[in-house]
């Protein structure tokens, strides 16, 4: 036993280590020791033998990295990073008007975007404005859509002081789409919420009653209690299908008035038969009714509907949030120094500043300032384009480099890129609804079961009038495809959240049945094909270098600067006197004088281009590449070339898409070399490879295949591909691209890569089967139904029963299909 | 044995399982592959607790066979119910000797390790195919040197039979399965406060789970007063030398 | 059992209570966002003074409406 000053010395030498608490945790299960088992020497304390074992064997086993995972308290804040934006933009009467609606206690709501939400520590936080801003009286969040809704005083505080504050806080606000949109589909959303449970109690009353009737009819029921039970389901069912199924009646009567087929007509037909047999045969007091059937198919066939708009709300919200992002901002140089405006509203003539990093806001000639723009966003040229006094610039592009004033000549929708926004609004105006597999299978489906019933009712006429008509009506009433009507729905919406746990977000069930479709993929090049920014390809001369140009290049926000930022690992040389020139950088690294830049700009300085450098600089530019010198001292001592490399996964995936059947072809505004040599690495049958083309040539091409009668998939990342994609039958808007095209495309992934492509594209045609394989079991089900009916084995039982049957097998079906999940 | 007798012991299982969750959590995790398909999940954890239910089983009838024993043994030296004595008097020790170590006091000075060779063998488990891995594992989380698994076997020993042996343990298993299948993860910032006192608790739960024991199973006179079902047999009457097989096969 | 004639009629009126009860949530907006208020639950109400709120650089909300 260990004496009691050895005790009391281990516990000093603990509360040494751990002086707050005079507590030790086992290093095994987290709960606190003993204080009888501390042991001063011991590396990993445990709180029982058993701890021990387990922490003995997990060693063993190698599988210690459990311990790093284990503790689920432990919340990585992400810290806060707050723009330096005043959200001026903000205070804009106008805007105000719109997005603000003033209460009758004199205070303001209005809803905020925010960004950077992802635990309930967040939304805790931002629900505690008041606290840290006082003029806010309430702050309520919504998960689902990520907006706050904001409660606060105007007179007390601005709504750009409110902006700010999340800001600071760690959660970039922004404005929310049209407010009377929201307003709109949250009416819709109650209605159609309100409908589904009406049914659902209608449908569980109906069926309390059914039970008395069906044991009635095995035990024996006087005749007053029927009539009493009928009676009464009747003035549910009532309600109910007038009320809550009246959807399905306006959609039969639409299909019926344009000739289309859709699923609504089988269902208005089953549902109003059904109805009126059975309210025949409530006041004849004869023969089988079937209200509790009816009510049960329309809350079923709600509840996918339901499940549908839900969905379809969760991807557009997605794309809403992602569109909401873009800054749409101008700082206009004024006398006292600058203001933020809306960008759509800077006013032609004026003067706009846009500092290192930013993205244009309009469109202009540059008055002050040179700098490298990046325009691969909007024309898609990887390189660089160098602007200085003189030379336009247009909206989208990146300013790379350093600080320009641009005089305003065309802003908003007059600009290039609002030309091309207005065209992508106008082809997606102009598109033509898809026509889904369950709808057309529904035109036949109709007219069979309209001869099939006919049929039977002269059959039974013939061989016992008094139950033609019963026949008849079961016979509508059981081929109702409540099945086929809720199997489509679900399992498109199994197949939406798996291709959205996959990191693929489709905007409608649609656009999975096109894809699933032979036809031919466009691909754009930069960003799509390739990572879409300069990476470091090859390096020749002196290596130690290196280390001086990484330093140099420390703070560069040109595409060839964060290459070299990527490519080289951050080092502690000291760096000053960083000038920008054209075409590179000199600086001071550690006392040396250090030039960058193309051979060019460092003839220009007088610095003496070797002849093996001169040879490798064009070796590098006839490939495409741009090629960069690196002097030191006033000697050239490395050449680096620098080229927009292909992803990874790029083969692959295109080689799967081939293998599906589709045809591919590539369509870049980069240079048509680099295009060739791209096409040339992938080695893939490309039926056509082409460089050069402009953004309006895009649109022009895809127009023309479709007109061709041909099936269009056009994959993009940039804003010279958002009109493209509008136009396509399915637009595919990559991991990393720019805003508009996320609102222009159908489909869009979330992980960088091309894999999400072939995995959307395998995804489909599985989801497509899934589908067809839950439109034959319910098919199979009303075959069977058909048989019970026209033989005269159908009664109201066997229809209770064999309804939900085939809804829960189908349903299970269309569940448990692996559409986008289990995929390697 | 009355169903009611065996809610305490859930209850004392699931209050207990805070520290079953942190100790066996690794190999609850091990057994079940987070990568695969939720069926092939569910089989997984399906073969970690039904190994472990068989294990458990296998020692609470185990331990009301030994009970039994002790009990015939006692019967023939005249004592009744020996094993309900001996257990529960076990158990008041123990959790008394627990209640001391939190306090800094180590009087019981039992190590329990788990021989190298089992450890060597669990550790291999790591490369055997998913389903006998996870198997395994539930067998194994028998042999681990766990005390508080130790305390309800000492309570199946004084029930003195092994079915009710083995439903002790079926008790225990029950209480552990809601925290080993993460759903006391939801709880788990909750119990935050809770952890803190864990060791206290456990100990004076098996101290508290002795005493009862020895009070109502042990039939003594002194406790007829208190508990007069424990005055009626509550599972079984007490075996005298003429219920023992091996002597009746000798008359 | 002809107290069914009484029963099932008070019924039907006990349903359509619930069936308006539904009806107002729906229309005032209860059922509006399911998620959040699931996350709200495991917020811990405490005293003011007892978290540390991060502090908002100065001269915000403190210039009246301009």
């Amino acid at each position: 036993m260990p004496s009691k000053a050895a005790l009391s010395m281990a516990r000093a030498s603990l509360r040494a280590v751990a002086p707050e608490r005079a507590e030790v945790d086992c290093s095994h299960c987290g709960l606190p020791v003993p204080a009888a088992r501390w042991d001063a020497d011991a590396k990993a304390q445990f709180c029982c033998d058993g701890c021990a074992s387990v922490y003995a064997i997990l060693n063993a086993s190698g599988l210690q990295g459990y311990y790093q995972k284990e503790r689920p308290e432990a919340e990585r804040r992400r810290a806060p990073n707050p723009s330096q934006r005043r959200f001026e933009e903000l205070d804009d009467a106008k805007f105000l008007a719109d997005h603000c609606r003033l209460l009758a206690s004199g205070l303001s709501t209005v809803e905020l975007v925010l960004e950077g939400i992802h635990c309930s520590a967040c939304v805790w936080l931002v629900e505690r404005l008041s606290r840290v801003l006082p003029a806010v009286a309430e702050a309520r969040f919504d998960l689902s859509r990520s907006v706050l809704r904001v409660t606060w005083d105007r007179n007390a505080a601005s709504l750009s002081d409110v902006a700010r504050a999340l800001d600071s806080l760690g959660y970039r606000p922004h404005a929310t789409g049209s407010p009377r949109l929201v307003e709109e589909q949250r009416r819709a959303d109650r209605a159609l919420l309100l409908r589904v449970g009406l049914a659902g109690a209608a449908a569980g009353n109906v069926m309390l009653m059914a039970l008395a009737l069906y044991s009635g009819a095995f035990g024996g029921m006087t005749p007053e209690y029927v009539s009493l039970f009928r009676w009464g389901s009747l003035l549910i069912t009532t309600p109910t299908v007038f009320g809550a199924g009246s959807v399905f009646f306006r959609g039969g009567l639409a299909a019926l008035r344009t000739r289309s087929p859709h699923m609504d007509l089988p269902v208005s037909i089953g549902i109003l038969a059904g109805y009126f047999g059975s309210v025949l045969n409530t006041v004849r007091m004869t023969g089988d009714v079937y209200f509790d059937s009816l009510c049960t198919l329309i809350f079923l066939l709600l509840i996918g509907r339901y499940l549908q708009r839900t969905h379809h709300r969760r991807s557009a919200r997605a794309s809403e949030l992602l569109s909401a992002l873009a800054p749409a901002t101008a700082r206009l140089v004024v006398d006292q120094g600058t203001r933020e405006v809306l960008a759509a509203n800077a006013p032609l003539g004026s003067v706009v500043e846009i500092r290192a990093g930013e993205r244009i806001p309009v469109d202009g000639r540059v008055i002050a300032g040179s700098s490298a723009i990046d325009t691969s966003l909007l024309t898609g040229e990887s390189r660089p384009e160098e602007v200085t006094i003189g030379d336009r610039v247009h909206t989208g592009t990146v300013n790379a480099t350093a600080v320009l004033r641009v005089r305003v000549e065309s802003a908003g929708a007059d600009t290039r890129l609002g030309r091309l926004m207005h065209a992508v609004e106008t082809t997606q105006r102009e598109r033509a609804p898809v026509v889904r597999l369950a709808d057309r299978v529904a035109g036949y489906f109709v007219l069979a079961i309209l001869g099939v019933a006919a049929l039977t009712f002269l059959l039974w006429l013939r061989i016992d009038p008094s139950h033609a008509l019963d026949h008849t009506v079961a016979l509508l009433v059981v081929t109702c495809p409540c099945a086929l009507g809720m199997a489509t729905p679900l399992a498109v919406s199994a197949a939406l959240r798996q291709a959205a746990q996959a990191g693929i977000l489709f905007k409608g069930g649609e656009f999975i049945e096109e894809l699933a479709r032979p036809g031919r993929f466009i691909f754009d090049k930069t960003g799509t094909l390739t990572e879409g920014r300069l990476e470091l390809v090859a390096w020749q001369g002196d290596r130690s270098v290196q280390a001086v140009l990484r330093s140099a290049e420390e703070h560069s926000n040109h595409p060839i600067g964060r290459a070299v930022q990527r490519a080289f690992p951050a080092n502690e040389l000291p760096c000053s006197r960083i000038r920008e020139l054209t075409g590179g950088l000199s600086a001071d690294v550690a006392g040396q004088e250090v030039l960058v830049g193309s051979a060019a700009a460092v003839a220009g300085l007088n610095v003496p281009v070797p002849d093996w450098a001169q040879t490798l600089v064009d070796a590098h530019a006839s490939r495409a590449q741009t090629p960069i010198l690196v002097a030191v001292d006033r000697q050239v001592r490395a050449v680096a070339a620098f080229a927009d490399t292909v992803r990874a996964d790029a083969r692959q995936s295109l080689a799967k898409l081939q293998a599906f059947g589709f045809t591919l072809e590539v369509l870049s505004g980069d240079h048509p070399n680099v295009v060739q040599g791209i096409a040339e690495q992938l080695a893939l049958p490309f039926v056509r490879a082409v460089g050069g083309v402009s953004p309006e040539d895009k649109l022009a091409r895809v127009q023309e295949l479709r007109r061709a009668g041909e099936r269009v998939f056009m994959v993009g990342d940039g804003v010279n591909d958002a009109a493209a994609m509008s136009a396509a039958n399915v637009g595919i808007a990559v991991h990393g691209g720019a805003e508009v095209c996320l609102a222009a495309a159908d489909v869009f992934t979330t992980r960088p890569g091309l894999g999400a492509v072939a995995r959307a594209a395998e995804g489909a045609r599985r989801a497509v089967r899934a589908i067809r394989l839950g439109i034959a079991l319910s098919l199979v089900y009303n075959l069977v139904g058909i048989g019970l009916a026209i033989s005269g084995r159908l009664s109201p039982l066997v229809a209770a029963v064999l309804m939900p049957l085939s809804s829960i097998t189908v349903v299970t079906l269309a569940l448990r299909a692996k559409t986008f999940r289990g995929q390697e | 044995m009355r169903p009611e007798l065996l809610l305490p012991i859930v209850g004392a299982s699931v209050l207990g399982s805070v520290h079953c969750a942190a100790m066996c959590g690794p190999f609850a995790a091990i057994a079940s592959n987070p990568n695969a398909a939720p069926g092939r999940r569910f089989l997984l954890q399906l073969g970690y607790q039904g190994g472990r239910l068989l294990s458990y089983l296998t020692l609470g009838a185990l331990a009301g066979l030994a009970g039994r024993a002790l009990d015939l043994a006692g019967a023939a030296a005249g004592i009744g119910r020996a094993a309900a004595g001996i257990a529960g008097f076990l158990l008041l020790v123990w959790g008394l000797g627990a209640l001391l170590e939190t306090q800094g006091i180590r009087w019981l000075r039992l190590r329990a390790v788990l021989p190298p060779a089992v450890t060597r063998f669990l550790a291999s488990l790591r490369q055997a195919p998913s389903l006998w891995r996870s198997t395994a594992l539930g067998l194994a989380t028998a042999l681990l040197p766990c005390g508080w698994l130790y305390a309800f076997v000492l309570t199946a020993a004084g029930t003195a039979r092994p079915l009710d042996g083995a439903l002790i343990l079926l008790a225990l298993w029950v209480g552990n399965v809601p925290m080993l299948l993460g759903v006391g993860f939801f709880f788990g910032s909750a119990l935050a406060r809770v952890r803190r006192h864990v060791p206290v608790l456990s100990a004076t739960l098996i101290f508290c789970i002795g005493l009862g024991t020895i009070v109502t199973r042990t039939r003594l006179a002194a406790f007829a007063g208190v508990f007069p079902e424990s005055a009626r047999a509550s599972s079984g009457p007490v075996p005298t030398p003429a219920d023992c097989p091996c002597h009746r096969k000798r008359h | 059992m002809s107290i069914l004639f009484l029963i099932l009629p008070i019924t039907l009126v006990l349903s359509a209570g619930a069936a308006l009860t539904f009806a107002w949530a729906t229309r005032s907006g209860q059922f509006d966002d399911l998620e959040t208020p699931a996350l709200r639950m495991l917020d811990d109400e405490t005293t003011p003074g007892a978290v540390a709120l991060p502090e908002i650089p100065p001269g915000i909300g403190a210039r009246p409406q301009g």
